[in-house]
This record gives structure tokens, sequence and C-alpha cells, in this order.
């Protein structure tokens, strides 16, 4: 109720919030693969390699924040919580591991 | 076949050092080059000493050029938009409708988004409200008309 009452004062612009989802999912598609060919060459198995990862996305979210938010991520995203630190982490998780066993196979094995 | 560890961490080093403003757009694709010879290097080391660590200046280097282009990504995505409307259309306002500096392929420029009610015309100027029927202006002429009436007779 309360959030309808607010969202009824502020009304949020369904386009932009659209686009901020757009950018964040295309940078995290273009990162994930890069961490993931930083992984295989550096030869992580398992768990470091997702841990590697993680630790990626959160400076990449970070670099977001700083360069894109401008340290405001309430005035771009709905949920900052959601929609800038944890989002599209485990869509981009499927071209990190695509790539990190293509290049752990040609560079290690 | 591998140069040496210090000259490898100056060529590091003097990429950091050349992070400026002007070559920020050009990043990515310097960046490009950099993390292509550190992958290759490690394919080097993996096949002549199978057994042996990394070296560290590798690490480095790869470390640091994911590092670069990934805030090379990050600086080169389009901007983020204000979700909240009255932040948005404020925005809009100040900005105007003006080329995004893209074309279409029929060669017309692609505009950035505009005011979606300029066509109920509320910033006055032209005719302003087109399309509404003018009660308060129909009203005035009215009264005038009645007002109006008896004296002319």
């Amino acid at each position: 109720m309360n959030e309808e009452r607010e969202l009824a004062i502020n009304p949020i612009v369904q386009t932009s919030v659209q686009h901020n989802t757009q950018v964040v999912s295309n940078i995290r598609n273009l990162t994930a693969s890069l961490f993931g060919v930083a992984a295989g060459t550096l030869g992580l198995e398992s768990y470091p390699g997702f841990i590697f990862y993680l630790i990626g996305t959160f400076i990449v979210s970070g670099l977001v924040f700083v360069f894109r938010a401008e340290g405001k991520p309430s005035e771009y995203f709905h949920r900052p919580l959601g929609d800038l630190w944890g989002g599209d982490v485990f869509s981009g998780l499927s071209s990190f591991v695509l790539t990190w066993t293509l290049f752990y196979g040609l560079v290690r094995a | 076949m591998f140069s040496s560890p210090d000259r490898r961490l100056q060529i590091a080093d003097s990429q950091i050092r050349r992070f400026t403003d002007s070559q920020i757009i050009s990043m990515r694709h310097k960046n490009e080059a950099n993390i292509i010879p550190s992958v290759y290097s490690t394919h080097e080391h993996t096949t002549t000493t199978p057994n042996s660590p990394l070296p560290l200046d590798i690490t480095l280097e790869l470390l640091a050029s994911i590092l670069l282009l990934s805030t090379g990504i990050v600086l080169t995505s389009q901007p983020l938009k204000p979700i909240q409307w009255s932040r948005w259309s404020g925005k809009m306002s100040r900005e105007g409708r003006h080329g995004t500096g893209r074309w279409t392929r029929e060669g017309e420029e692609v505009l950035s988004e505009g005011d979606p009610y300029a066509f109920l015309g509320l910033d006055g100027g032209g005719e302003g409200r087109r399309g509404f029927f003018d009660v308060r202006g129909k009203r005035r002429e009215y009264a005038e008309w009645v007002k109006g009436e008896p004296g002319s007779k």
C-alpha cells in the first residue's frame, strides 16, 4: 500500500527502466565472457573459478555505480540492490563457463 | 622466449599511466592487443614447462588488461536514463529534442526521445491544446454575446 502510494506520487518511466536493464545486461554479457577468458588462462578450477566470476561482476557493478550511475543508483534503478549489484549475474554465468572451459582447454590442456 | 619480467611490468605500468580521458574511448581497441599476448605467453609457458606455476608478470598483465577492458566496456556503454518521471521529463525539457548522432539507413538522423505530451500543445506557443474544445473561450464568447445582446437593441 505504501509503495503504491509512493509510485502514485513519484511515477516511474517504464521505457527508462527497460533501457537501464538493457544497458546493464549488455555490460554483463560482454564482461562475463571476458572473465571467462581470464579464468581459463589462469587455470582456475571449480570453486575458485566461480569466486573469480563473482569478484569480477562485483568490480563491474562498482564501475557501473561510479561511472554510469554517478553514485546515485536509486535515480536509475528501481531496486538498486537487485537491479544494479545483482542484476543479470546468473544470466552471464553461462557465457562465463563457456569461455572459461574453452580457454582452459586451449591454453592448459 | 619470454621478455624479461621488468619489461613486461613496465608495459603494464605504462598502460595504466596512459589512462587519460582522451584515450578512454579507444581503450577497448587498444587492450584487445594487450590480452592476447598474455594468453599466448601462458600457452607458451604451459607447453614448455607444464608443471611450474604461472609467472607473476603474466598474471598481472592479464588481470590489468581485463580490468582496463571492462572499464572501457562500462565507459563506452550508453548512458543510463533517470527512471523517476519528474527527473526524466525535467532532463528532456532542459535538453530538448536533439540528434543522437546515429543515422538510419534512409539517411535520417535518429532523434532523442521527446515530450510524449507535446501533441497536446500545453506549452502554448502555437495553437495550444490542439484537438481539445476550448470550453473557457466558448463560454466567454457566449457571455459577451449575452451581455452585448440587450445593449445592441
